[in-house]
């Protein structure tokens, strides 16, 4: 890249259900972090059919252009589909960073998409660090324990980027040009059979002002009637991370994270709960969080405004105690 | 038809860490180790579908030290036929990418018809080396499945979760990658037959020293601790007393 050129950043703009994901422009934010050492043409790219609005928005946060990948082939998700479509466009901008929402399709495409690109794939990204030599990438480990520290070593990169984990940018600016390909791919071999509500989720928990959610923590399925005793104490809705809706004890529709409801409750009471990333991307909104843990290095104490160190049934019993004592 | 189910051993959820001098982080001395809980539903499908259908033969293959060998047992022990070991040298975990690397060198000229794994381990969490192995076999692939049965014709009929809970249906034709979500299927335990036997036939081991060496494309410069969000402030006392003033804190703040 010479100095005059401006490099290319990407933004893989995906679209839920026909609508712009709140990911897009928080991915719009960390590329304009990235681009802030030197001239840079920041586009997004959306793939997909009926997404003329979504690109019409996208093309009003200030951007240099904007890219709509459309064909019948790419009209339900499909890994290979996207990255037979993206490549021949990705390749033409060479970008510098191609920055993919770390949803349940950019984790899929995107280690593939490096692949066809020649590119290092880093992520899932939730924090950038200016180090020496450029921009340093934080990615959770270990249980988010640990952040690891990560750069890539190639020309361009394609980094899969946390939802949540970056401000959204607010920036508009005069209406970007909007390209619109048609690309035809073929992936034989791979049939879409359409998409289901699955097990949703319940509008009880979205709506709840007070949530208690139990974890793995929670040690015995007869200490769940515990829980629901506290619960209803303190006209709190029960909620669940994900092993505990794997286990059964609780339905999927009472899950909170990445993969079932995401609350902003005014207390949240994580009760049992590691915080891997896949919980506390859906309730670290919440307005007071209390973690109630036995391991003090557990992640969710990091997100918490009150912390109890403690065995959880233990604490529970205590709690129901003090919570009716003075009701 | 043949399915091979990629595992990784990874420190037991609750294991501490140490900070090392060199800015990297690793589980603490003496922690104990397990197969990636993911993997290990991984392997339950595959000895499912094996199970349901005839002349399916179950395999496993695991990148890692020495100690590595227990997750192979354990696979023998639940079911699997046959196991490979590719030795790697102790310390940090490789990139993604020469992990899925090593695999491909294992699994290419083996054409299995099926390849499972986990959707993620539970220390690198990064998700990318079923996709990544996929690429590097120009396989068909798809993530996060938490169901899959096998078609009358052959094909392999999944359902990957997708945001909001909402499921999308797939059908692929074999050969074909798959990364699996958890779900309510408990892996199975390994039989002592199974454990027996795995202890008569140890695995085939590999040297990754020996493999086709591939160039890193991701520098890894150490780790930090996760900074607080919030103040956390933590509570004292003994239980009655904490619950108290937990109690306390909430009414006060007209939470309760």
């Amino acid at each position: 890249m010479s100095a005059q050129a401006p490099a290319n950043l990407v933004v893989m703009a995906h679209a839920v259900q026909g609508a712009l994901a709140p990911s897009a422009a928080e991915l719009l934010g960390l590329a304009r972090r990235l681009a802030g050492q030197g001239p840079a043409a920041i586009k997004a790219v959306l793939v997909g059919q009926g997404l003329e609005a979504a690109a019409r928005e996208m093309a009003g946060l200030g951007l240099a252009e904007v890219i709509l990948l459309e064909g019948p082939g790419l009209a339900a998700y499909s890994g290979p589909a996207w990255v037979q479509a993206l490549t021949p466009v990705l390749e033409a901008l060479a970008p510098a960073w191609v920055l993919v929402p770390h949803d349940s399709q950019g984790q899929d495409y995107a280690p593939v998409l490096s692949l066809s690109l020649d590119a290092a794939c880093l992520g899932p990204v939730e924090g950038l660090e200016d180090m020496d030599g450029g921009p340093a990438f934080l990615c959770p480990g270990q249980g988010g324990k640990a952040l690891y520290v990560q750069r890539p070593l190639t020309a361009g990169a394609v980094i899969s980027v946390l939802p949540g984990a970056f401000p959204a940018s607010e920036a508009k600016g005069p209406a970007a040009p909007l390209t619109r390909l048609t690309i035809a791919t073929q992936t034989p071999g791979l049939r879409h059979l359409g998409e289901t509500e699955g097990h949703g989720q319940s509008r009880e928990l979205v709506q709840a002002q007070r949530v208690l959610a139990v974890g793995r923590g929670l040690g015995k399925r007869e200490n769940l009637a515990q829980a629901q005793e506290l619960a209803a104490c303190l006209d709190a809705c029960l909620a669940g991370s994900r092993p505990l809706c794997d286990l059964g004890w609780l339905g999927y529709d009472q899950q909170v994270g990445q993969t079932g409801a995401t609350v902003t409750p005014r207390l949240y009471l994580a009760c049992g709960i590691s915080g891997a990333r896949q919980h506390t991307l859906g309730m670290r909104g919440s307005g007071f969080i209390v973690a109630i843990n036995h391991d003090p290095q557990a992640p969710i104490h990091d997100l918490a405004d009150l912390s109890v160190v403690a065995d959880l049934p233990s604490f529970l019993r205590e709690m129901l105690e003090a919570c009716r004592a003075k009701t | 038809m043949k399915i091979l189910v990629c595992l990784k051993q990874v420190p037991e959820p609750e294991s501490h860490l140490q900070w090392l001098e060199d800015g990297g982080v690793a589980p603490v001395p003496g922690a104990r180790f397990q197969m990636g809980s993911l993997d290990a539903q991984a392997l339950e499908w595959a000895l499912t579908l094996a199970q349901d259908h005839q002349g399916i033969s179950v395999e496993a293959v695991c990148a890692g030290p020495a100690r590595a060998a227990a997750v192979l047992e354990r696979a023998r022990g639940m079911g699997a036929a046959q196991a490979c070991h590719i030795l790697t040298p102790e310390g940090a975990g490789p990139p993604a990418l020469t992990l899925a690397t090593w695999l491909a060198a294992w699994a290419g000229p083996r054409a299995y018809d099926l390849i499972l794994t986990g959707g993620m381990s539970q220390d690198a969490m990064r998700g990318q080396v079923g996709p990544l192995l996929a690429g590097l076999l120009g396989l068909n692939w798809a993530t996060l499945a938490v169901d899959m049965r096998l078609t009358d014709q052959g094909r392999l009929h999944l359902e990957r979760e997708v945001e909001a809970g909402r499921r999308q249906a797939l059908e692929l034709d074999l050969p074909a990658l798959v990364t699996v979500q958890s779900s309510p299927r408990e892996p199975r335990y390994p039989s002592l037959s199974g454990l027996l036997k795995a202890k008569a036939s140890p695995p085939q081991v590999v040297e990754a020293t020996g493999l086709p060496p591939r160039a890193p494309q991701v520098a890894a410069l150490g780790a930090r601790r996760p900074q607080r969000r919030r103040a956390g402030r933590a509570l004292n006392g003994t239980l009655a007393q904490q619950a108290q003033e937990l109690c306390a804190i909430l009414r006060q703040r007209g939470l309760l």
